[in-house]
């Protein structure tokens, strides 16, 4: 992933130059032979992720496509951050790649999970995690969607959480192949960690508002970023109500930079009134440069 | 009311068994039907039964993918051919599904390329359902959509695959199986031992891996493989078929004591070629595309155009791509921490 953007745009290889000499190794080699899914250990996807996102980013950037908010789900904020200018790219791709590692080293292996909820509202996920805890961890980790919530905690207490949610009229409860409990409270080890380092990093305005996971509010000051950051270590993504939050402040087009679509079809699932576009290729970004000039002629205020 | 698209010039029947299956089906099901080709052929064809007060309309198309078409090809240059037209009615919201018996590798490229994927998933998979020896439904795939997949890749058709299986024949957790050369894990190769860890480590009811002489058992209902495998796989069972009923065939005519043999066993016979006619089974789903999509085999005669249809608005009322998506999308965000 990302090789087709590194070929054809000047923006987009220095991005990957950028990571390659921050890290210290190829990530170019990494990205241009495995996709995402691949990438198993989250210490690889995070960088590989904000590498990719940038790239498409900034090739984005070049041909005159200015966004009016900023916001990425989860790791994405990352890549958010930067596109603002508040953070500089070799910085982010550090800091990821330790977010990883920290993530991954705060729970032995097994002893977490997380799940799907699906088909539920958000506010009666919170309510079942409430009742599957017993005195363990168990709470809402992404509120994706208006019918897809992913829930993360102490693995035995996610079973729980799973078997009281199906019973409760759930579509679907799901234990998700993911290695680590992420946004809850059992990572507050990693937590500590990153906010050494978050605070070491120097953090400056951001150019363009962002719409920040655990408050999905905007925020336009550095500080304030870098103690969202932290909070979302283990706190939930409020994707859907950052979403929301976009929309009501205006906006019609979003457009998912990275690999892959899966926000297009959260977006898809949550409002159906906006469009998005995906760019993560030399063909997808000239379609969404051409869908935007169409809808921008069709509706000047889009 | 759903509204159905169908290749109506794409088999080898065509029109004539696409006509008939659209008829029965409207009929049997009361669903809204579009036949898709060359106008003035279609009218006269349905002009020939008794249709009239059927929910069946013509849409035009003026070119026609042949079976000797190169798929990449066809998806280029006949862009007004009755599959492209019947993929854009799905694609701009006029039906909700479309069935074609014409070139498969063609109607899977339309598929693809003009509905586009669901934004989960990273390719379609062809699934092919057959009955097994327990009288049951398996469903194995893919049966052809790709010709190289990736362990991860494996792992989403199982997802599908299983979703399918309990949208169609309401089981609450499918058993859900590797094809492989063995069931020990370290049997296989880098892809099935990959793609078997995957599965392990998934919510699925994964039974582990099971090999060819497995997949007519009936002890699994949703078999996963690549679809190089999972064609030629497919393609041996049906010559096979073909093999054995001729080779019956040659031998009840071999003498009179043969002869009568078979006309008291008529029946068993019957039964025999009823178990084994892919027509009843309707067609394989495109899983994971933008749109249900039913291939149907190039051989379809009316009744497994109907099937195909049944299946195609089945899967409509199941949302299944919704499930699909909703299932994929959320495994695929949480894992990015």
């Amino acid at each position: 992933m990302g090789r087709d953007l590194a070929e054809n745009f000047a923006e987009s290889a220095q991005v990957f130059d950028e990571a390659n000499a921050a890290l210290g190794f190829s990530m170019s080699d990494m990205c241009y032979t495995a996709s995402l899914e691949e990438l198993k250990q989250t210490e690889n996807t995070q960088p590989a992720m904000l590498t990719v996102s940038l790239a498409a980013y900034r090739a984005l950037e070049k041909r005159g496509i200015q966004p009016d908010f900023v916001a990425g789900h989860s790791l994405g904020e990352y890549s958010a951050l930067v596109a603002a200018g508040g953070l500089d790219f070799s910085s982010a791709v550090k800091l990821v790649r330790a977010r990883g590692r920290y993530m991954q080293e705060a729970v032995p292996l097994g002893e977490g999970a997380m799940a799907a909820i699906l088909g539920l509202a958000p506010a009666e996920v919170v309510e079942i995690c409430k009742k599957a805890a017993d005195h363990q961890v168990v709470s809402p980790a992404n509120l994706n969607s208006p019918e897809q919530t992913v829930i993360s905690g102490n693995a035995t207490a996610v079973k729980r959480a799973v078997e009281i949610a199906s019973q409760s009229g759930a579509k679907r409860a799901v234990i998700l192949p993911v290695s680590a409990p992420f946004h809850c409270a059992l990572m507050a080890p990693a937590q500590k960690r990153l906010e050494h380092d978050l605070r070491a990093a120097s953090f400056g305005p951001l150019k363009i508002p962002l719409i920040t996971n655990v408050d999905a509010e905007a925020v336009t000051s550095g500080d304030e970023e870098r103690e969202a950051l932290i909070r979302q270590v283990t706190a939930p993504v409020r994707w859907l109500d950052s979403v929301h939050e976009m929309v009501e402040s205006g906006v019609t087009i979003f457009v998912e930079v990275g690999p892959g679509k899966v926000l297009c079809g959260l977006l898809r699932q949550i409002d159906r009134s906006v469009r998005c576009l995906n760019v993560e290729d030399a063909p997808s970004l000239q379609a969404a440069i051409d869908k935007i000039a169409q809808l921008r002629a069709e509706s000047p205020e889009a | 009311m759903t509204t159905i698209a169908i290749d109506a010039m794409g088999g080898d029947h065509a029109p004539r068994a696409e006509v008939e299956g659209a008829i029965l089906a409207a009929r049997e099901f009361g669903i809204h039907i579009v036949l898709v080709g060359v106008e003035a052929i279609l009218k006269q064809e349905l002009s020939r039964h008794r249709a009239r007060h059927l929910p069946i309309e013509i849409v035009g198309a003026t070119d026609v993918i042949t079976m000797s078409d190169s798929p990449s090809q066809a998806f280029r240059r006949k862009k007004e051919s009755s599959m492209h037209v019947a993929a854009r009615l799905v694609r701009d919201g006029k039906a909700e599904a479309m069935v074609s018996a014409g070139n498969t590798g063609a109607a899977m490229t339309v598929a693809r390329f003009v509905l586009g994927t669901l934004p989960s998933v990273d390719r379609p998979a062809l699934a092919a359902a057959f009955p097994n020896m327990k009288d049951k439904i398996s469903v194995i795939l893919d049966v052809g959509a790709n010709v190289d997949s990736k362990p991860e890749q494996l792992r989403q058709f199982a997802v599908m695959g299983e979703i399918y299986f309990r949208a169609i024949w309401g089981v609450k957790r499918p058993r859900v199986a590797l094809l492989s050369i063995g069931e020990e894990e370290m049997k296989g190769n880098e892809l099935t031992r990959e793609a078997s860890n995957l599965l392990k480590q998934s919510s699925l009811n994964f039974v582990g891996n099971v090999e060819g002489r497995d997949v007519f058992r009936g002890n699994v209902d949703v078999i996963v493989c690549d679809g190089f495998i999972g064609n030629v796989a497919l393609k041996i069972s049906e010559g096979l078929v073909e093999h054995v009923q001729g080779m019956l065939k040659k031998a009840i005519k071999s003498s009179l004591k043969s002869q009568i043999g078979y006309a008291l066993s008529k029946q068993a016979f019957d039964d025999f070629r009823k178990r084994t006619d892919s027509s009843e089974t309707g067609g394989a789903p495109l899983l994971g595309v933008r749109g249900i999509t039913i291939i149907a085999h190039g051989r379809s005669n009316p009744n497994a155009i109907k099937n195909a249809i049944r299946v195609a608005s089945e899967l409509c009322r199941a949302r299944i791509n919704e499930k699909i998506d909703q299932e994929l999308s959320a495994a695929a965000v949480a894992a990015r921490g």
